[in-house]
């Protein structure tokens, strides 16, 4: 008994930031960019707010009246009950119901956020395919910035993206807890998910490369046809007087 | 006259050969284009051993059995869609050229309806002596080439036109180039899956007369159902080889067609600048006049860029051709040789193209069939891997060549 009381709380409460953090720790880089866009929108909100009161401040205290002590107070306690107001916002979290219906350009940060929401409730290994998952959504992220978004491609990225992959882990989620490493029908649950992400995991990443495949394709052209031109390699002979 | 001729034209005869068409390749013959080491033969190889000790040591009425069956009919199944999704590409590829014959064929009607109305023999007798009439005459020569100076842009424009034609030409091989290293991907891979499925089908029939003896019951399942599926999936592999070889030499076609078209592009450009260069010097000759085309030498530097040796052809030919206007007695034949030289590249190019047409053709509808015959089995091949997945896919070793 050599730690003390104070040791304990220091120890629990450290593990418990640590799973916390865990908890919420994003899977890609596209779900942080999502989130630093919407802070940086409320930001913006607040400041613009702000602006507005301390110029109608401004404008009151010199043509109605001198503001005084009171005028002041009001002052600081509207510009406090403002940034309240438009800083509350909190992050629209996605909800299952809404990942098919989202912008093509914001499908893949939109799923991470919502991937990083379940992530805590997986058994582990899940939990590493779903990191997985979130490498391979990285790399789809810039190329639906281009798709055109009623391409045979990008509804098979929907599809794909936000109905196949969130269905399968609230199809899992919806099993209760104590059910879920039980076999049924010679496989469990869990590895039925941990099968079905694995399969999630390469298609992502195969649909990533086959939208990039046309970008590969030009570069590779281009090349040839600077070398068919300036060098004529590859029987391009030309009638030499 | 042949000295003539041959200081005239300044370049051997234009052949352009249309590629033949291609051949239907049929699935027997399509195996073992592609070679596979033996390294590589022998790790397939071992792949199917494990395979086939896996599906023996199964019970036979055991699920676990159905998913292996399963396994073989879902074998290559990739393989056979990434070689199938080109298909559709390289049919896109003869007729996508055939239209692009047609603007460099319109470009150069063009060129020759210009070319035609600045031709000395249908302008009449221009001179065929000098003597007498020179003073009269004179005048009409001079007359005649001063249609040169207003033709001058509008062959300017037709010949950076074909320049262009022929840049869309090489890039159109440029990108079949690609095509076709990635074709070549694809048909190692199947390759590689037909080895597998060749190999699967001996040994089966192997392991099979080796358990009739010792377990007949199990040795018939084997036949009846592993066999019969591995041997269908040979057949459907093979299909899909032939038509992926065949779309292959396709593509060499189109590419072979292409770079003709180009030689004639260059040839036709190459002429029509020497024929006016000609009428340079004649002019100077004949009239003692300087012809000034300026676009000429604006060109000349142009079309050099773009066509090898072109500007050295030129400059050779331009002395030579100085030389004669200035001995030769007639300077006019050898300006209406020019012009029979620009005439000569154009149905030459006619020709091919006329021939070239029909082989791709003939080669696009065989092409046409063996790819609807090839999608008849990717379905049957999308069926039985959907009947798989029901039935909750494994990891199969014979799925993909990545497993």
């Amino acid at each position: 008994m050599s730690m003390s009381e104070v040791d304990k709380i220091r120890i629990t409460a450290a593990s418990a930031i640590e799973r916390s953090r865990e908890r919420r720790r994003p899977i890609g880089t596209k779900s942080v960019a999502l989130r630093r866009q919407h802070l940086y929108k409320k930001l913006g909100r607040v400041l613009i707010a702000g602006g507005i009161v301390l110029i109608g401040a401004a404008l009151f205290g010199a043509l109605i009246q001198p503001l005084g002590f009171t005028g002041l107070l009001a002052l600081f306690i509207l510009l406090i009950g403002v940034a309240v107001l438009f800083g509350r916002s909190p992050f629209p979290e996605p909800r299952q119901a809404d990942l098919p219906k989202a912008d093509l350009k914001q499908l893949a940060g939109r799923t991470e956020i919502w991937l990083e929401a379940q992530r805590p409730a997986l058994p582990a290994p899940a939990r590493q395919l779903v990191d997985g998952i979130g490498v391979q959504l990285d790399l789809l992220a810039p190329q639906l910035q281009t798709l055109d978004a009623s391409s045979p491609a990008a509804a098979n990225i929907r599809k794909l993206v936000g109905e196949d992959l969130p269905e399968l882990v609230a199809g899992y989620q919806r099993i209760p807890a104590g059910l879920r490493t039980e076999a049924h029908a010679g496989r469990t649950p869990d590895e039925t998910l941990v099968g079905g992400l694995k399969m999630l995991e390469s298609e992502i990443g195969s649909a990533a490369r086959s939208l990039a495949a046309g970008e590969l394709d030009k570069l590779a052209t281009r090349e040839r046809y600077l070398q068919l031109k300036y060098q004529g390699i590859d029987g391009e002979d030309v009638p030499v007087g | 006259m042949s000295e003539l001729t041959a200081t005239a034209t300044a370049t051997d005869e234009l052949k352009l050969t249309p590629p033949d068409p291609v051949p239907v390749v049929t699935p027997e013959k399509a195996a073992g284009l592609v070679p596979l080491s033996t390294e590589q033969k022998s790790k397939l190889e071992e792949r199917v051993d494990g395979f086939i000790d896996d599906l023996v040591a199964q019970d036979v009425n055991s699920p676990a059995f159905g998913q292996k069956v399963d396994q073989i009919t879902n074998m290559g199944r990739k393989e056979m869609l990434e070689a199938a999704n080109q298909s559709n590409r390289f049919l896109d590829r003869p007729i996508k050229a055939m239209d692009r014959d047609t603007d460099i064929g319109m470009n150069l009607i063009e060129l020759r309806n210009t070319v035609e109305r600045l031709d000395p023999s249908a302008n009449g007798k221009l001179l065929s002596k000098r003597g007498f009439f020179d003073k009269i005459l004179g005048n009409r020569v001079g007359n005649y080439f001063a249609q040169y100076r207003s033709a001058q842009t509008h062959i300017g424009g037709i010949l950076t036109a074909l320049s262009n034609g022929k840049d869309e030409l090489l890039m159109d091989n440029a990108a079949i180039d690609v095509e076709r290293r990635k074709l070549w991907e694809a048909m190692g891979k199947l390759e590689q899956m037909v080895h597998i499925a060749g190999t699967l089908d001996a040994k089966l029939e192997a392991k099979a007369t080796e358990l009739d003896g010792v377990d007949p019951a199990k040795a018939k399942v084997l036949r009846e159902n592993a066999l019969f599926y591995a041997r269908q999936r040979t057949q459907d592999l093979l299909t899909q080889m032939a038509v992926t070889v065949q779309g292959y030499l396709a593509l060499d076609l189109v590419k072979k067609n292409n770079v003709e078209l180009v030689k004639g592009v260059d040839r036709a450009s190459t002429t029509t600048v020497g024929a006016l260069k000609t009428a340079i010097t004649v002019a100077q000759a004949m009239t003692n006049q300087k012809l000034v085309l300026e676009q000429i030498t604006a060109l000349n530097t142009t079309t050099a860029n773009i066509i090898d040796g072109t500007s050295k052809m030129l400059k050779d030919n331009t002395a030579r051709i100085h030389e004669q206007a200035a001995s030769s007695t007639i300077p006019m034949e050898t300006l209406q040789r020019a012009f029979q030289n620009i005439y000569d590249t154009m149905d030459a190019i006619d020709t091919f193209k006329l021939k070239a047409l029909d082989s791709m053709k003939t080669t696009v509808t065989t092409l046409e069939g063996e790819v609807a015959k090839s999608k008849g089995y990717i379905a049957r091949a999308e069926g039985a891997s959907q009947a798989q997945a029901s039935v909750g896919g494994a990891d199969s070793p014979l799925a993909s060549l990545e497993g």
